[in-house]
């Protein structure tokens, strides 16, 4: 009987699932003195040089005009990041207000936290991109980035619209 | 006598039961998959005097099957680490299920 009722689980499974391109869950929200605080939840990105595990979050406030962006990744050099930019498309959009969060080590490499700053017309000009944002930056020369695949961009592209529509509601 | 038993057709009453039956199968496989499709849930941990602040932090960690993965740190001091918060405001913990099979743990820090 179980075997009989697999296939039409799964069918309806992928029914289920495919209500996941809303973008509920991708965020949270929290009320606070000055405004609304929207939290954009971690995002892995698959296409890395020269670093793993990448990720990144997003903080929007709506009582300022910058986006919070903290990521994460791993390498095998103790060396602050350094020229830190997103290229969207032909746009380079380079970043001078970042910082290191803090350095561990993690197994034979260093995770390393990096917190950024960009102002909002940024995301706005990088949401309206549909090629996939580019992480760029050096270490000790060294080039590296992170960007997403196309398919996964395009996906979490029309979810980060949402969120910045809702954004732009609450300011 | 076989020949004959074999061409009666199924009486109403019993082709009526069937068709319920396999209802009745649908409707169960419908509420087991909406039941092990994901849930999500989101409980309070801690709360201080501190103002909620601007920064989020977040820590969490994966399992499959409660057997394999769930070596990240999904602790409090990791999350505020992440958001770059040193004034903690409030903690919720979070735990997202697929299936029965994965499932994401973590806590969410609120501060400044």
């Amino acid at each position: 009987m179980l075997i009989k009722l697999l296939p039409l689980l799964v069918s309806v499974m992928v029914c289920l699932n495919m209500q996941a391109q809303s973008a509920d869950g991708r965020y949270i929200s929290r009320m606070t003195q000055d405004g609304t605080l929207y939290f954009i939840n971690p995002q892995k990105l698959s296409k890395t040089e020269g670093i793993k595990n990448f990720e990144y979050d997003m903080t929007l406030l709506s009582w300022t005009d910058s986006a919070t962006v903290n990521f994460t990744f791993r390498s095998g050099l103790m060396a602050k990041p350094e020229n830190l930019a997103i290229r969207s498309g032909n746009n380079v959009f380079r970043c001078d207000a970042f910082k290191p969060l803090f350095i561990d080590i993690k197994k034979n490499k260093y995770e390393i936290r990096i917190t950024s700053r960009f102002p909002i017309s940024v995301l706005a000009t990088i949401l309206d991109n549909p090629d996939p944002p580019i992480f760029d930056f050096t270490q000790d020369g060294i080039h590296r980035h992170a960007a997403y695949s196309e398919g996964a961009w395009r996906k979490d592209r029309k979810k980060l619209n949402d969120i910045y529509r809702i954004y732009l509601y609450s300011k | 006598m076989s020949d004959i038993t074999s061409n009666n057709p199924e009486p109403p009453f019993n082709q009526s039961l069937s068709v319920m039956k396999k209802m009745m199968k649908f409707a169960f496989a419908c509420i087991l998959a909406l039941g092990a499709a994901s849930c999500a849930t989101t409980t309070p941990v801690a709360a201080t005097s501190n103002p909620v602040g601007n920064k989020c932090g977040i820590a969490k960690t994966t399992t499959v099957l409660s057997i394999f993965g769930g070596s990240a740190d999904c602790g409090i001091n990791k999350a505020a680490k992440n958001g770059g918060i040193t004034r903690i405001s409030h903690v919720d913990a979070f735990q997202k299920n697929y299936l029965g099979i994965v499932t994401i743990y973590g806590v969410r820090v609120y501060g400044e």
